[in-house]
């Protein structure tokens, strides 16, 4: 019988409930807004105990990752500086680009200057020992139409010549070497005179310019370019400035010391000159 | 005593959503939670009978809609009915049986989560049924079995020391 009864009372309290949430349900569907303040007030009561507890779970939860993570954090290191040297690596590639793309359009500036000249690019691919390129390697060669006695400069002026072309690259004698003899002339007063290469005299930083007029009013600051009368080298290309004249012992000739205007220590790219100078060669007529 | 009763369902509601809502948060495994506060109202309406149980889970289910359902009580509802449906088995509900309550509990939370998915899926024209089953239900009522114990254990432990005392005095 008691059983009964309190069934009953379950049955009913169910029907409460049940009609409760109806009526929650039917208001917040219909009337959403009406409800609104009950919610307020449930928040702004459990919303501070979850936020302390909520906390103290972080804390707790912090704590066990800070203890886990001792050795993740090693691990992640390692990986992590892998990833920096290889950045950093990338980083040193790109700089070099940079410094390369300077140079490149510092070249084409001069390929502008010598316009009336064709020319081609090329890079320095090896060099002899030591730090003047006397004489180096470019990666053009006969397949890219190079020929012995073209020139070549650089951003600075007059680098060398080249001597000997194989299919893929050419070796280049550059003017500071020992062997090299460059006709050259002073572009205002018009005085010959030759270029004496020397990587002696190189490592004081100036070349030898030997057979100078005495009568040439050669001074200090005058710009040296290849001469007219050259066989090899095509007219008008920088060499260098004069720094220092002067007289010979015999007085009959001047000596410059020359400054050249291409950083031999630092070459990379240079430009080849694919005009050959149309030389006759006047021991052949006379011997004809 | 009603005071003293009163205060440990509010009390253990109040925890059990803060549990169920903050620190079982952390707790994700596999991205399933544990549902306690369907473990709290079960428990009740196992041990105390289908009035307390429908009680709770009027609180428990007001409380979720509160924070995070959009229609006030859809939740509470179906907390209502299953504090009502769970109260009949406390006529067979010994204080000393475990298997019951467990197997009732796990039996519940997938119940639960296939009702949630019929009335907020299927409803919605997702039936996608085996992959919600694979991820969420089988997952959730596995943990929910798991968890069910100690909550199960802590809970029919205060209410019989609760006896107790009612019993002394």
């Amino acid at each position: 019988m008691r059983m009964q009864k309190r069934k009953f009372d379950s049955r009913h309290y169910l029907i409460i409930f049940i009609g409760v949430c109806l009526l929650f349900i039917g208001v917040s569907v219909f009337a959403g807004g009406v409800l609104s303040p009950i919610k307020n007030l449930a928040m702004n009561v459990l919303a501070p105990m979850q936020k302390g507890i909520n906390s103290f779970g972080n804390g707790v939860f912090s704590w066990n990752e800070e203890k886990k993570t001792t050795k993740e954090l090693k691990d992640e290191n390692v990986i992590l500086k892998e990833k920096l040297d290889a950045q950093k690596l990338q980083n040193k590639v790109l700089k070099q680009d940079q410094v390369e793309l300077e140079r490149l359009e510092k070249l084409l500036k001069l390929k502008s200057k010598y316009k009336k000249y064709n020319s081609v690019g090329a890079r320095v691919i090896s060099k002899g020992s030591g730090n003047w390129f006397d004489i180096f390697v470019i990666d053009k060669g006969s397949k890219d139409g190079m020929k012995v006695n073209m020139n070549v400069i650089s951003e600075g002026g007059l680098v060398g010549i080249v001597y000997e072309v194989d299919k893929n690259y050419s070796k280049v004698r550059s003017i500071i070497n020992d062997t090299s003899m460059v006709s050259a002339m002073f572009l205002k007063t018009n005085d010959k005179c030759i270029v004496k290469g020397s990587l002696d005299t190189m490592d004081n930083g100036y070349l030898e310019v030997v057979y100078i007029d005495k009568s040439a009013k050669v001074k200090k600051g005058d710009e040296l370019v290849t001469s007219y009368i050259s066989s090899k080298f095509v007219e008008g290309i920088t060499i260098g400035t004069v720094y220092d004249v002067e007289n010979d012992s015999t007085k009959l000739t001047k000596t410059a010391k020359v400054k050249p205007s291409v950083d031999f220590k630092h070459l990379k790219e240079v430009l080849v000159i694919t005009d050959l100078k149309n030389s006759v060669s006047i021991d052949d007529t006379m011997k004809e | 005593m009603k005071i003293k009763n009163t205060i440990f369902y509010v009390l253990s509601v109040v925890i059990c959503f803060l549990l169920q809502t903050s620190v079982f948060e952390f707790l994700k495994l596999n991205d399933v939670m544990p549902n306690i506060l369907l473990i709290l109202t079960v428990s009740f309406a196992i041990i105390k009978g289908q009035s307390v149980g429908m009680g709770i889970g009027f609180a428990c289910g007001l409380l979720i809609d509160i924070f995070s359902g959009d229609v006030m009580g859809q939740y509470a509802l179906l907390y209502v009915i299953i504090g009502f449906v769970n109260g009949c088995f406390h006529e067979y509900f010994y204080e000393d049986e475990v298997l019951l309550p467990i197997a009732l509990l796990v039996a519940n939370s997938f119940i639960y989560s296939l009702l949630i998915f019929t009335f907020f899926f299927v409803l919605r024209g997702r039936i996608n049924l085996l992959a919600y089953l694979r991820v969420v239900m089988i997952p959730e009522a596995v943990y929910t079995g798991v968890l069910a114990l100690p909550i199960f254990y802590v809970i029919s432990m205060i209410n019989y020391r609760m006896k107790l005392s009612e019993k002394r005095s």
